[in-house]
């Protein structure tokens, strides 16, 4: 009989071979390592997300040949929704479609609701927020089509619990964690699947900087990474 | 004292989360779908 154990989703199987996968804001943090992750499980990888060229060309090169997958790069600008429609297009036209989206990339700002930067709460929710909404409608039909696709939305332990100084990534991630009773209905029938991870605390650069803003009262400290 | 709230006292890694989604993605997860899976070690429950 065969047995989950013998068709690990681990390294020597390479179980998604052939398959590939959009990661945004995959250069560096939890969406590198999910990069790193699938690639090893032998899927071809878009990397999406800020940083410098050079940079990125380095991580591109390392999953690659750790991986021995193809690994490409897609800068676009996900507050832009024609940029995001040109990203998903890119993926196609150069990896041959898009059979795992996983939607990772997100930004903090910490300050009390009432100093919150308007700019800043209309930023967090374009990324945190519309940023998933945009290429599961783009890449639903295609799987739909292919029969096969996986969709991964990053949320954060935000999604169940705010915490002060937060209000826009609080507001946008408890919606992100909770938005499949309005995309079951629009995906029944679809061989995909919507599936969500909630990361928890984790060190990062971006929470210290959120840490120190939010100064010592907070009681949930700002060690979540986002998205 | 960041940790106290959190049952296994130490920070996920990149690697921890980026594992869990290789496996959500594969077959061995199949019936998994629409579900919200918490990678906090223990954060959000406690």
């Amino acid at each position: 009989m065969e047995t989950l154990l013998s068709k690990s989703w681990l390294d020597p199987e390479r179980s998604l071979y052939g398959k590939v996968a959009l990661v945004t804001g995959s250069t560096s943090g939890i969406g590198l390592g999910i990069a790193h992750a699938l690639a090893r499980c032998g899927a071809s990888i878009m990397l999406n997300g800020l940083g410098r060229a050079e940079d990125i060309a380095r991580t591109q090169q390392a999953i690659a040949q750790e991986a021995r997958v193809t690994v490409l790069y897609s800068d676009a600008d996900l507050t832009r929704v024609d940029a995001v429609g040109e990203m998903v297009e890119m993926t196609c036209d150069t990896l041959g479609g898009i059979d795992i989206l996983v939607n990772n990339a997100g930004i903090q700002h910490v300050a009390p609701v009432d100093e919150f930067p308007p700019a800043k709460w209309d930023q967090i929710v374009a990324l945190n927020l519309s940023a998933a909404f945009h290429p599961i409608r783009l890449v639903l039909p295609r799987m739909k089509q292919n029969g096969f696709g996986r969709i991964v939305n990053i949320a954060s332990a935000h999604g169940l619990v705010a915490s002060p100084f937060k209000a826009a990534y609080v507001t946008a991630k408890q919606r992100a964690a909770r938005p499949d009773q309005d995309r079951r209905a629009g995906s029944r029938g679809a061989a995909g699947h919507l599936q969500r991870s909630l990361p928890g605390l984790r060190r990062h650069a971006a929470g210290r900087e959120a840490d120190r803003r939010s100064g010592q009262g907070s009681r949930h400290p700002a060690r979540i990474r986002h998205p | 004292m960041l940790l106290a709230q959190q049952p296994n006292k130490r920070f996920a890694t990149v690697e921890e989360i980026g594992e869990t989604v290789a496996f959500l993605v594969n077959d061995a997860a199949a019936s998994i779908t629409g579900a919200a899976i918490a990678v906090d070690g223990g954060w959000t429950a406690h």
